[in-house]
């Protein structure tokens, strides 16, 4: 019989009580015990992006993370974004600029663009590039996602309340 | 990287953090997680080889402690048990007048053990040059091969002399083709990036011999 452990943790905004094995994922503790199948696993090792969520504010591979790290903690993720019929602003950005195509790494792609519109003064197209690295999208659509960014990030002058340069 | 004390003395630390993945690692990765994990396109096991590092291991058994050498075995292959934890890792302070930096061709910032990173690292403690390079070339993830090769030179490189430090750094390389980059390029680069790093490093140690004697 294995061990398992209660954790809690508040997943956009909500307390998510269960007992896990301390082996379990975060990802799959989102998309299994939160129910919340908007983090998509894409490679499982860390290397694609698609998983990534905020822990605690901060960017996080799911993937890489047990969900026992996150005990006590706080999680956003793609859900805390929007919902299908009243979409955020970075989804919205997205949308407009065709920067999907099979949506498969859209999730941690949007998370990891929340993040950077916060810490990042994203003053040319290459500090975007750079900061989005670490998401990979086989349709190869970044040019359309640098675009939405490059919209997102100069928008942030003129709304201060998105997110402010460093 | 913000470190003031860590950029007196391990300037080539803070260089190479610069140069550390994306921003999901930056935000969860650890020194000891990059260690263990042992990529080929990772900064921390080159500065353990480059800085004279030991890794500090505990287990059931105990600690135990292992240079860069004995540490690391083969790409994504270390020396630690399954029942055991990188507990520390440490640096001699390098000694004064030493010169130190880092340079790094790679197509992109991220962890991926297909991409052929090409770095250089030089400190020059004393009076010799002491160099680690190593170089990762993959296409078969696993098979990608690394050396860490700390080589001690007869005596001090100067300005005019320092060439002939890149030329012997290649002597052992023997870097694999694949779908990235050509054998050929990547020794190009082990060269250009030698030179680079050599320069820059001399530059510096020059730097702080002037700063101390002022």
């Amino acid at each position: 019989m294995s061990v398992t452990v209660e954790i809690i943790v508040t997943v956009n905004g909500e307390p998510v009580r269960e007992r896990v094995e301390p082996r379990m994922l975060l990802s799959d503790f989102l998309r299994e015990s939160a129910g919340l199948t908007g983090t998509h696993v894409g490679c499982e090792h860390g290397v694609c992006g698609a998983c990534t969520v905020r822990l605690n504010g901060a960017s996080a591979r799911s993937c890489l993370t047990f969900a026992v790290q996150a005990d006590g903690g706080s999680v956003e993720t793609v859900e805390s974004l929007g919902t299908g019929t009243d979409l955020g602003h970075i989804q919205q950005a997205f949308r407009k600029h065709h920067a999907l195509q099979c949506g498969f790494c859209t999730p941690g792609m949007l998370m990891t663009v929340q993040e950077m519109l916060e810490t990042l003064a994203l003053e040319t197209d290459e500090e975007i590039r750079d900061a989005l690295s670490g998401n990979i999208c086989r349709c190869t659509g970044y040019e359309h996602i640098v675009r939405a960014v490059r919209e997102l990030a100069d928008a942030r002058g003129a709304n201060p309340t998105r997110g402010q340069a460093r | 990287m913000r470190s003031a004390e860590l950029g007196r003395s391990f300037p080539v630390i803070a260089e190479a953090m610069a140069h550390v993945a994306h921003l999901s690692i930056r935000n969860r990765g650890t020194i000891g997680g990059s260690l263990v994990h042992a990529d080929p396109s990772a900064e921390w096991p080159l500065l353990v080889a480059l800085l004279d590092g030991t890794v500090v291991m505990e287990g059931p058994d105990g600690r135990r402690e292992a240079g860069a050498d004995e540490f690391f075995i083969a790409p994504l292959f270390t020396d630690l048990g399954e029942d055991e934890l990188v507990v520390a890792v440490s640096f001699p302070v390098p000694q004064a007048g030493s010169g130190q930096a880092f340079d790094e061709v790679a197509r992109r910032r991220a962890i991926s053990p297909s991409f052929p990173p090409v770095r250089w690292c030089v400190s020059r403690p004393g009076s010799f040059a002491r160099c680690a390079w190593r170089w990762a070339v993959s296409g078969t993830g696993l098979r990608a091969r690394t050396r860490w090769r700390p080589r001690l030179v007869g005596s001090a490189p100067t300005r005019t002399r320092s060439p002939a430090l890149p030329i012997s750094a290649r002597e052992d390389l023997e870097p694999e083709s694949d779908v990235h980059a050509s054998a050929e390029y990547r020794l190009h680069l082990v060269s250009v990036l030698a030179r680079r790093v050599l320069g820059r490093a001399l530059g510096h140690a020059l730097e702080r011999a002037r700063g101390a004697g002022a």
